[in-house]
Parts: structure tokens; C-alpha cells; sequence
């Protein structure tokens, strides 16, 4: 199909240049600051995301096992305590009771 | 069609040459910097859109150089990604266009065909077509691409771009007058 209409519109979208210092312009760019040159940003990818998120959840799960366990040891030997405590105590009582019995004998 | 396939012992040594060397890409950005900076310019309408689509478009080339295979690759991907830059260009414009149809003026007879007046308001009605059919407009007549290169230039069939040219140009005829060469 080769019409009027198409050679005006080969005539209407003919190539222009880009305005004066165009091309100065795209390397001056090149050269900025905040240019970065790689071609993409480093993305990580998803098996390390995922191994830092277990990593993560791991050292939380450990941390809080080893609280549990202290706090547990804890009363284990608190408990061990007052029941040394009542040992003593009823071991206490008993030599006062034979006493008391042995001035009534 | 021009040929795009990757060539092995040119495109290492082609990427090699241009990589890195700032001369080299100086050198290609002003000799493409018309065919980039024209085909954002018929797809946007005004030239500082223009220029910053094409300034990206050859900052996007820099990063990527070693990707580039040879000159017609070259060729091939700064029409690509500077089509599908315009495309999306011109979807984020579509609510606020810098222009309508009702600003360009009916003439009242037909001018010859080169009137640049003619050539002006033309231009302008290809600016109000959907923003594929536009791309593709611009890709046939701007840089005399044939469907099957448009076609690779855009990944869409041939027969849809064929289609797409065939009622961007009725439309055109339809705008310009109802007129049919």
C-alpha cells in the first residue's frame, strides 16, 4: 500500500535532531554522582532470604530455650532450698519435742 | 529485515571496542541520537519530553553495553527500548495530554504535500492516535521499518501490526478529511 497519505506522513515523521548539546548532555550523566553503571541492582536472591529469615528465627528459638532452662534451674534450686530449709527446721522441732518430753519423764 | 541474530567472533570484539571506552559511546549517541530523540519526539508531541526520554533511554544503552552484539543489534535494541519507553510515556500522559484535536485547525482546502503547515498539523494527528498504533506509525514512516521488523522491534505478532497499521491509517484518512487516495 503506497498512497498520498503515506508519502505525507514519511515527509511529517522525518528524523530531527535533538536540541544543541544533546549528546554532551547524555555523557555529562554518564559521569554524574548518583550514576550508577551496573546494569541492574543487585537483587538477593530468594533461597538467601529465606536461609537468613531461618538463621534468624533459629538464634530467637535458641535464645529463648536457654531462658526457659535458667529460669527453670532456677526454681529447681530455690525449691531445693526451702526444702533443705524445712528439713532443718522439722530436724529442729524434733530435738525441742524430746527435750520437752524428757523434763516431763 | 535487519539482522539482529548475535554473531559470535564480531560480538565479542564489538562489545569489547565499545565497552568502557567513552569516545566510543560519545560517538554512537550522536549517531543515533536523531533516530531516538525523533521517534520520542513524534510519540510525546513536545522536545523536552523528548529529549528526556531519549537521554534515557541512551543512559539505559551505557549501563547495558555489554549486552550489545553488533551494530545492527545496536540499531535494533535503541528502537526497541526507546518504543516501549514512548509507549509508556505516552499511557502516563494519556490524562493529561499537552494537546487536543480541537487545537489543530481544519484547514480550509486541501494544501499540497509539502506544505509544512500540512506537515505540522499531520504530524500532531498522529499524535492523537492510541499510543500502540502511534509507535507503530512512527516506526513505518519515521524510520521506514517494514511490519515484520516492527513486529520484533514491539514482540507482537506481524499480523497484529499490520492490523493496528491498517486502522491507524483509516483513522488518519478519517481525521484528515475523509479523504481516500
Amino acid at each position: 500500500m503506497s498512497d498520498h497519505l503515506e508519502n505525507e506522513l514519511r515527509a511529517a515523521l522525518r528524523r530531527e535532531d535533538p536540541p544543541e548539546g544533546f549528546a554532551e548532555r547524555v555523557l555529562a550523566r554518564t559521569h554524574g554522582a548518583g550514576y550508577r553503571p551496573e546494569r541492574r541492582a543487585r537483587r538477593l536472591p530468594v533461597w538467601s532470604m529465606a536461609a537468613a529469615a531461618a538463621c534468624l528465627t533459629m538464634t530467637i528459638g535458641i535464645g529463648e530455650y536457654r531462658e526457659r532452662r535458667e529460669e527453670r534451674a532456677r526454681g529447681e534450686a530455690a525449691k531445693q532450698e526451702l526444702l533443705e530449709a524445712m528439713r532443718i527446721t522439722r530436724a529442729k522441732l524434733r530435738l525441742a519435742q524430746e527435750k520437752v518430753r524428757s523434763i516431763h519423764e | 529485515m535487519t539482522e539482529v541474530a548475535p554473531q559470535e567472533d564480531t560480538a565479542v570484539s564489538w562489545a569489547g571496542t565499545v565497552a568502557g571506552d567513552s569516545d566510543a559511546f560519545a560517538r554512537i549517541v550522536r549517531e543515533h541520537q536523531a533516530m531516538v530523540f525523533s521517534l520520542a519526539l513524534h510519540c510525546l508531541g513536545d522536545r523536552a519530553s523528548a529529549e528526556d526520554l531519549s537521554q534515557d533511554v541512551f543512559l539505559q544503552l551505557h549501563r547495558n553495553l555489554d549486552q550489545i552484539e553488533s551494530p545492527a543489534h545496536l540499531k535494533f535494541w535503541l528502537r526497541k527500548v526507546a518504543s516501549h519507553r514512548a509507549i509508556d510515556a505516552a499511557r502516563r500522559r494519556r490524562w493529561w495530554p499537552k494537546f487536543g484535536l480541537d487545537e489543530i485547525p481544519e484547514p480550509a482546502i486541501r494544501t499540497p504535500a509539502a506544505d509544512p503547515l500540512l506537515m505540522r498539523r499531520l504530524a500532531k494527528v498522529v499524535k492523537t492516535l492510541p499510543e500502540t498504533q502511534r509507535v507503530i506509525v512512527v516506526l513505518r514512516y519515521q524510520e521506514d521499518m517494514d511490519p515484520s521488523e516492527i513486529a520484533q522491534v514491539l514482540e507482537m505478532p506481524v499480523a497484529t501490526v499490520k492490523s493496528y497499521l491498517h486502522r491507524a491509517l483509516e483513522m488518519l484518512r478519517k481525521k484528515l478529511g475523509g479523504k481516500k487516495e
